[in-house]
């Protein structure tokens, strides 16, 4: 039983780590209609800004979260100035989708330059002490990633449900014309949402650099990611973290009951089994609406 | 109106282009580089307008394609390593086995748009993670080697020169396909859909099963490529065959401008060139990779085909050699 | 009485709390033309799309000839002989008029690749006569090069019925067909849906001009929030008591 409960525990984890991303990416999906494949690379440099960060300061962790969180939203904001915006004028949104792919490139280029290529530890003083649970080792961070993703989640939820600029930020994914009609100002809703990804994907990236190393390929946990907010309902912040913490677990007990080898294939098969019961995903939107 | 297809095709720039690319060898046959390159290029030119017809036509965002083109490989590769088979044959298999994929695939295509393409995507997820792991068969990430040259006629094609003509037959013979079915009532449903479905749909166009027939198809030309691909190269590994290679076929045929044929292959020369000069620069050389693409997708929205048609438009022609408009 | 061409029975549609059709039961007759009216949000157009298959019923079956097409797709049921327009004119602005029409064809000749590669007729191309006849009956230009766009808003809705009427069915479902139209469009429309009828269409239309409707229709079913109030001939549903009060409320000018 301790065992169960201890892939539960590391699966979760895990997962968490997919949520903190997820989350930015179906907010800024549920925002700006737009797929931003660079996200992941977002909290990539949040991960190796920390690490300077750590390095030089040795500042306690929730600081370095805040601070990581703020120049990497700071840089997405920039990103969607100089970068997203000048195209959306032009209305090409595949060519947005595609060029954001360009931008994870140079986001990974950026910090091979700066940082070079071997991987980066964190100093001893944030390194995890573990608990044992189960038989495996659970870190303070990965507390401290579900807590911050749960606690994303529900302000989230309740900001794009019961605020006004909540209200404007959805009204201006499904209609910008009509959300332009009304008054809000459009752009101003967009570089709202891409700062408060940032901030996350930058803190996130904190915590998981800790755990694991800071380095350029960092990003590649993106690939999880965007399974796992299809998993949960494309767009639906909720739904991203619920798919984060399954595809987590899905991974961990495929791996300790079927295969390590094939954990892998094993949760990405489930998720497309899953998708096709529940084509909007988990918490997606159930059946067609009328036209 | 009654002007058959064929005839539509040879155009003056066609049967140009068509003429210059069968002479091209006699002017490199020392440069075997050159040669291989373009042979190289030749094979991505097939993804690119196997892609194009799938997502340029029919808009199907198949993020997952470069999953196909592996079991054209494995499966041409599998084949005639260790079950002798004559490239012909384990060619034809690889374009079936790519296809079945497609089946197993399809019931995915209910799913709308976004779902649809991440759902692609994990499908070339898995895909590419069976290659890495299934060392029993694929022979893991270390790569298959060994793959005998295709052979034809009893004749091994082993010369650069001779596979170009192999593959430049091939892409001919897919471009005339593509071509054919996009002057077809295919082509036209597929226009129609493009611009409302539903009135397709109650007009008695079955939408479902032409969607799974462009995916068989395009999944179908994506094997090939696999297959001339190994003969070609004698070895293939994982990597080829994953996201990243996904991503490179879309950008050709975004680049080279969505729903333009020529487009598709310009686009894959394009991007094959850039790919192999970063990648001989050195480490921060895909850096550059990056940023061509954000100006390229910032400034080029209509791909570079639209590029040429501004161009060709706003020069001044005298009456007698302006390019038609489209007819139906 | 003849079997009637199309059969509801029981059919409803429920979105997610809101029930936009009630338990609605219809006959049509071969060869009648039959009107469905009632006030905005009645549910008639939604009772088209669960016609022709856009929709599926929550409950009730629908039967075209005597055969169920509950749960069919679209494609079927136009193959099966259904064909229909829409509110606002659904054509294809970028194809040309012949490519407009030639779609309407896919239910007898569908598009498929074997018969791209394999076919050796030209497919559509081989129906020039029949797409011209058609643009012809319909008054449509016939310059079959013309993009669909370039028509002005009449012509695009004699566009559709044209796409609908190619493929031969039995029965059109018409949506609000002289919507938009003026005083000289109309008359030609109620004229062809005359000459429709005489090809032997059994036709449904939904129409708020009561004009039109009166003059044309043999029988109206009347639809209110979903469930059907009335049914008759024009005289009779003018008279109902029921009818008056949904359109109009009580005391109000009737000007049916």
């Amino acid at each position: 039983m301790p065992e169960f409960l201890g892939q539960v525990v590391f699966g979760l984890a895990i997962g968490s780590i997919y949520s903190l991303i997820a989350i930015g990416f179906s907010m800024i999906y549920r925002a700006t209609g737009l797929l931003h494949f660079a996200h992941p690379d977002l909290m990539m440099i949040g991960g190796m800004v920390g690490y300077t960060l750590a390095t030089r300061t040795l500042l306690p962790m929730p600081v370095l979260f805040v601070l990581s969180g703020v120049v990497v939203g700071g840089l997405s904001c920039a990103i969607d100035r100089f970068g997203f915006r000048p195209m959306r004028r032009r209305g090409a949104h595949l060519n947005l989708i595609i060029a954001t792919i360009g931008w994870s490139i140079i986001l990974v280029n950026v910090a091979l330059f700066v940082w070079g290529t071997a991987p980066l530890s964190y100093p001893q003083p944030y390194l995890p002490k573990g608990t044992l649970v189960g038989g495996l080792v659970i870190v303070p961070q990965n507390l401290a990633m579900l807590g911050v993703g749960l606690l994303a989640m529900i302000i989230l939820q309740a900001f794009f449900r019961r605020t006004v600029v909540g209200q404007a930020l959805r009204a201006t994914a499904e209609n910008p014309v009509a959300a332009q009609l009304m008054g809000i100002r459009i752009e101003r809703m967009m570089l709202l949402t891409f700062l408060l990804s940032g901030f996350l994907a930058g803190g996130a990236g904190v915590l998981v650099a800790s755990i694991v190393y800071a380095n350029f390929d960092l990003g590649l946990i993106g690939i999880k990611a965007f399974a796992a907010s299809v998993l949960g309902g494309f767009g639906h912040v909720a739904g991203a973290m619920a798919g984060g913490l399954l595809l987590g677990l899905l991974e961990t007990m495929g791996a300790f009951y079927l295969s390590s080898a094939f954990k892998d294939i094993i949760a990405y098969t489930l998720l497309i089994l899953i998708l096709l019961v529940r084509p909007n995903g988990l918490f997606g939107a159930g059946a067609a609406r009328p036209d | 109106m009654t002007v058959s297809w064929f005839a539509r095709f040879w155009t003056m720039r066609a049967a140009i282009a068509v003429v210059a690319l069968a002479v091209l060898p006699f002017f490199l046959r020392d440069n075997a580089y050159v040669l291989f390159q373009l042979n190289t290029i030749a094979v991505f030119a097939m993804l690119a307008l196997g892609l194009q017809l799938a997502f340029g036509y029919g808009g199907i965002l198949q993020l997952g394609y470069a999953g196909f083109f592996g079991l054209g490989a494995y499966t041409s590769a599998l084949l005639t390593t260790r079950a002798d088979w004559p490239f012909p044959a384990a060619f034809a298999a690889a374009m079936l086995v790519a296809a079945a994929g497609a089946v197993v695939m399809s019931p995915i295509l209910r799913l709308r748009d976004v779902n649809f393409a991440m759902a692609a995507f994990v499908f070339g997820l898995i895909l590419e993670l069976v290659y890495n792991q299934w060392s029993a068969v694929t022979n893991g990430p270390i790569g298959f080697r060994g793959i005998p040259p295709p052979t034809l006629f009893g004749v091994s094609l082993v010369q650069p020169e001779h596979l170009y003509y192999l593959l430049f037959v091939a892409l001919l013979g897919e471009y005339l396909l593509i071509f054919r079915l996009l002057h077809s009532p295919f082509g036209t449903a597929l226009r129609a859909m493009r611009e409302n479905e539903t009135a397709c749909r109650t007009s008695g166009v079955d939408v479902t099963r032409i969607r799974v027939t462009l995916l068989l198809v395009s999944s179908a030309i994506a094997g090939a490529a696999g297959s001339l691909l190994a003969g070609m190269n004698g070895f293939v590994s994982p990597p080829t065959f994953g996201w990243s290679t996904s991503i490179a076929v879309l950008m050709m045929v975004v680049l080279g401008g969505v729903r333009s044929l020529p487009g598709a292959i310009v686009g894959a020369a394009v991007i094959r060139i850039i790919i192999e000069r970063t990648s001989v620069l050195g480490q921060h050389s895909n850096i550059v990779f990056g940023v061509a693409l954000v100006l390229c997708m910032a400034f080029l929205p209509e791909g570079l085909a639209g590029l040429a048609r501004r161009i060709v438009t706003a020069i001044p022609w005298p009456a007698r050699l302006k390019p038609g408009t489209v007819a139906s | 009485m003849s079997r009637p061409v199309v059969e509801i029975e029981g059919v409803s549609k429920r979105f997610a709390g809101l029930t936009a059709v009630d338990g609605v039961d219809l006959g049509v007759a071969p060869g009648e033309i039959r009107g469905i009216v009632g006030p905005n949000g009645a549910g008639k157009t939604t009772l088209f799309n669960l016609i022709s298959g856009l929709y599926p019923v929550s409950a009730g079956r629908i039967r075209l000839k005597g055969v169920e097409i509950t749960g069919q797709s679209p494609h079927a049921r136009a193959a099966a002989g259904l064909g229909r327009t829409y509110q606002t004119p659904q054509i294809f602005p970028e194809l040309t008029l012949f490519d407009n029409v030639a779609v309407g064809l896919a239910c007898r000749r569908p598009p498929t690749a074997r018969g791209a590669v394999f076919g050796r007729h030209a497919g559509w191309r081989d129906a020039l006569r029949e797409v011209a006849d058609v643009l012809g009956f319909l008054r449509l230009p016939t310059d079959l090069a013309l993009l669909g766009g370039a028509l002005p808003f009449g012509e695009q809705k004699r566009l559709e019925i044209a796409r609908a009427l190619v493929s031969g069915p039995e029965v059109l479902l018409l949506d609000e067909p002289a919507a938009g139209l003026n005083r000289a469009e109309i008359e030609a429309l109620m004229a062809l849906i005359g000459h429709i009828r005489e090809r032997g269409v059994t036709v449904c239309l939904i129409e708020h001009n009561m004009r039109v409707v009166m003059s044309l229709c043999d029988r109206i079913s009347v639809l209110d929030f979903g469930r059907k109030i009335a049914e008759g001939s024009p005289d009779e549903v003018r008279r109902d008591p029921l009818v008056i009060k949904a359109y109009l409320g009580t005391g109000a000018d009737a000007r049916l």
